[in-house]
């Protein structure tokens, strides 16, 4: 996808991964939990991460974020903010970056916060340690500005995490993710606890806040609907490696990939376009145990369409695109049928 | 008409010490389960709705405040111990977390045998196996891959599905499935859906489907009760009711679930009030009267300080909400 970057001319991508591979070694030998990950965001663009558990998506947030954990690693590749490679920053560097370039809006939020701290002190945190000029009531200046982008009222800084609601804790991080404006926001599965009343109030307050930024979002999830409402362009994750890119419409009504095919089949809805209520789809088989992956491609067991070549070879992102959606963006699969 | 399963206007009050707050978990429920029309009865609501507390009511694991619980009639606490073997038999339960329910010292098998042991289902032991393989076939499971594994060597979907296989075994009249779904990938979502279905269609078993996803309540159920903080805001059959959604709340509910269609943005104009008192703290206090979803309603009056009652907008359709007080109460 670096290609793309390249072809927009003057505009440079906020973020541009280019063949990531995170690995896990274990006594049973080295699981790849991401394996040549390659995407780009443009600034003020979103683009989502899909993809069942398992499939690499958290993996390839926390590895943006450095904050793989031994027995895991990262084995290769690139995140480049602004010409720095995330990846190949100092520990000491990496803290700089984090909230001035890049930040995560984490999943689940009641787990995220610290129960034993104000809000207001664990949003000071992360600028006092990027910038200890300020004095206290300047301090206390931004954090009410800070609450009140996200959509808090300034008395929400004088209080303790278990006394928000699920919806208003998940501020909170927005407001600490958004603190040092960062060029990139790392949003995982950001109100997968949440109903979606509020869902929709959080994403709608991020959207703004993003726009305010100029920001480029990665969102990580499962649900395809929200990502609907949310992203311009939308990566597809199995078992590791990233089977199809496109934009948003692209992969919503033309899926080429046989698993992203299924995926947006098996959408319960309350569309009624093609199907009668109730006509459920499943994707049949199980997703693979990443100990041991299907050889060729990973998805060949699962597979309508698996031909002879498949359990022998190893397909790669190549673009896919339609003539008569060309214009759209470049929409690229990694199956053999293609 | 003979209920299986009668709550009649049951209400249930937490925290009722001296000191402790006292919040109205369910106010004033009341359904039906009938032996005779076995359907798929969704309950729909956000965390904080009342659905797990009616799950646990129906199940006997805890007691109304108020009203009354009855199995075939008669109230569950004055069950004999042979009519509490058959209700244990008769209704049955498959959890959210397929993760938590398993002992991870026992192969999945003992989760099987267990009931078949206690409720004296097989003579001997290959009988035994053969009802459990029989029953995993029939959720799509083969049995060879499942039998004689561990709990971890399971994927989730397939853990969720030797519980259906589990609350099948019993040969039970309802099964109250509670967020079966809400842990298990979108690829395996669809497959244990169908399998609830099949349970009803297939071997007429009545399931009362706890959910917080109004898409899966909408594509496999057939009646569906909207939650709100312990009361119920709508109910009736699934299809007028997601279509032409009547109390406020379900509409703002359907109006907010993100569509997998990029034409079709998060509906504009709809108005979405936060609540004055985020959490539900204050209305779910036992002293407030009013309807709990006044302080997010755009259509609030000054009549909805008092709670509504329930409106038959429909002959299968009440709405309680005080825009319907042109139609008869229930």
């Amino acid at each position: 996808m670096s290609a793309e970057t390249h072809a927009n001319g003057g505009h440079s991508a906020a973020l541009d991964v280019n063949d990531l591979g995170v690995s896990y070694y274990t006594s049973s030998g080295e699981i790849k939990a991401a394996d040549g990950v390659s995407f780009s965001i443009m600034p003020g663009k979103r683009m989502g991460l899909v993809g069942e558990s398992g499939s690499g998506k958290t993996t390839t947030a926390l590895a943006l974020m450095r904050l793989i954990k031994p027995p895991g690693r990262i084995t290769k590749g690139s995140a480049v903010i602004d010409g720095i490679d995330l990846l190949s920053l100092s520990e000491e560097e990496m803290r700089t970056a984090k909230l001035s370039q890049i930040a995560l809006v984490p999943q689940g939020a009641m787990n995220s916060l610290n129960p034993v701290a104000k809000v207001k002190n664990q949003i000071i945190d992360g600028l006092r340690d990027h910038d200890a000029q300020h004095s206290a009531s300047q301090y206390r200046e931004l954090v009410t500005e800070l609450l009140d982008k996200v959509g808090l009222n300034r008395q929400v800084g004088d209080m303790y995490p278990h006394e928000l609601s699920g919806g208003m804790k998940q501020r909170v991080t927005i407001a600490i993710a958004i603190s040092m404006g960062p060029k990139v926001i790392i949003a995982d599965e950001p109100t997968s606890a949440l109903d979606v009343v509020v869902q929709r109030q959080i994403m709608e307050t991020l959207a703004e806040l993003q726009d305010e930024l100029a920001a480029a979002i990665l969102l990580i999830g499962h649900d395809i609907g929200l990502m609907a409402q949310f992203v311009d362009t939308l990566g597809v994750m199995y078992a590791g490696r990233l089977v199809e890119t496109g934009t948003l419409r692209q992969l919503l009504s033309e899926p080429k990939h046989p698993y992203t095919q299924m995926l947006i089949d098996s959408l319960p809805s309350l569309e009624r376009k093609d199907r009668k209520r109730g006509d459920l789809r499943g994707i049949p088989g199980t997703a693979p145990s990443l100990y041991a992956l299907p050889s060729g491609c990973p998805f060949h067991p699962r597979c309508p369409q698996a031909m002879d070549i498949c359990p022998s070879e190893e397909p790669l992102l190549k673009v896919v695109n339609d003539d008569h959606v060309a214009n759209q963006g470049e929409q690229q699969a990694a199956c053999l049928l293609y | 008409m003979s209920s299986l399963i009668e709550l009649k206007n049951t209400s249930k009050i937490f925290g009722t010490g001296w000191f402790s707050r006292k919040t109205v978990a369910l106010r004033d429920f009341s359904i039906s389960v009938n032996e005779d029309e076995p359907a798929i009865t969704a309950l729909v609501g956000e965390s904080g709705s009342g659905k797990t507390t009616i799950a646990r009511l129906i199940l006997g694991i805890i007691p109304p405040t108020t009203g009354e619980v009855l199995y075939r009639g008669k109230a569950v606490a004055q069950l004999s111990r042979a009519e509490r073997r058959q209700f244990r038999r008769d209704v049955q339960v498959i959890f959210q977390d397929p993760f938590e329910v398993y002992n991870p010292f026992y192969k999945v098998d003992h989760a099987l045998h267990l009931p078949v042991r206690k409720a004296g289902l097989a003579s001997s032991r290959d009988e035994a196996v053969e009802i459990i393989e029989t029953t995993l076939r029939q959720v799509g499971l083969n049995p060879r891959d499942t039998l004689g594994r561990y709990p971890h060597q399971l994927s989730g979907g397939q853990r969720q599905r030797v519980m259906v296989a589990r609350a099948l075994l019993l040969n039970p009249k309802l099964i109250v499935a509670d967020e079966p779904v809400s842990m298990v990938d979108a690829s395996l979502r669809a497959t244990i859906l169908e399998n609830l279905r099949l349970l009803n269609t297939e071997f007429g078993i009545s399931i009362i489907y706890i959910t917080h996803d109004l898409t899966t309540a909408y594509e496999i159920s057939e009646k569906i009760v909207v939650l709100y903080r312990g009361v119920v805001a709508e109910q009736g059959d699934v299809v007028p009711v997601v279509e032409e959604p009547e109390h406020p709340y379900t509409q703002l509910l359907i109006g907010s679930i993100p569509m997998p269609d990029p034409d079709q943005k998060w509906q504009q104009g709809l108005e979405v009030v936060s609540p004055t008192t985020d959490g539900a703290d204050d209305t779910m206090n036992a002293e407030y009267t009013g309807c709990q979803f006044a302080d997010r309603c755009p259509h609030a009056m000054d009549i909805c300080q008092v709670a509504a009652p329930l409106y038959q907008t429909a002959p299968n359709r009440v709405v309680s909400c005080h825009l319907y007080r042109e139609t008869a109460v229930v």
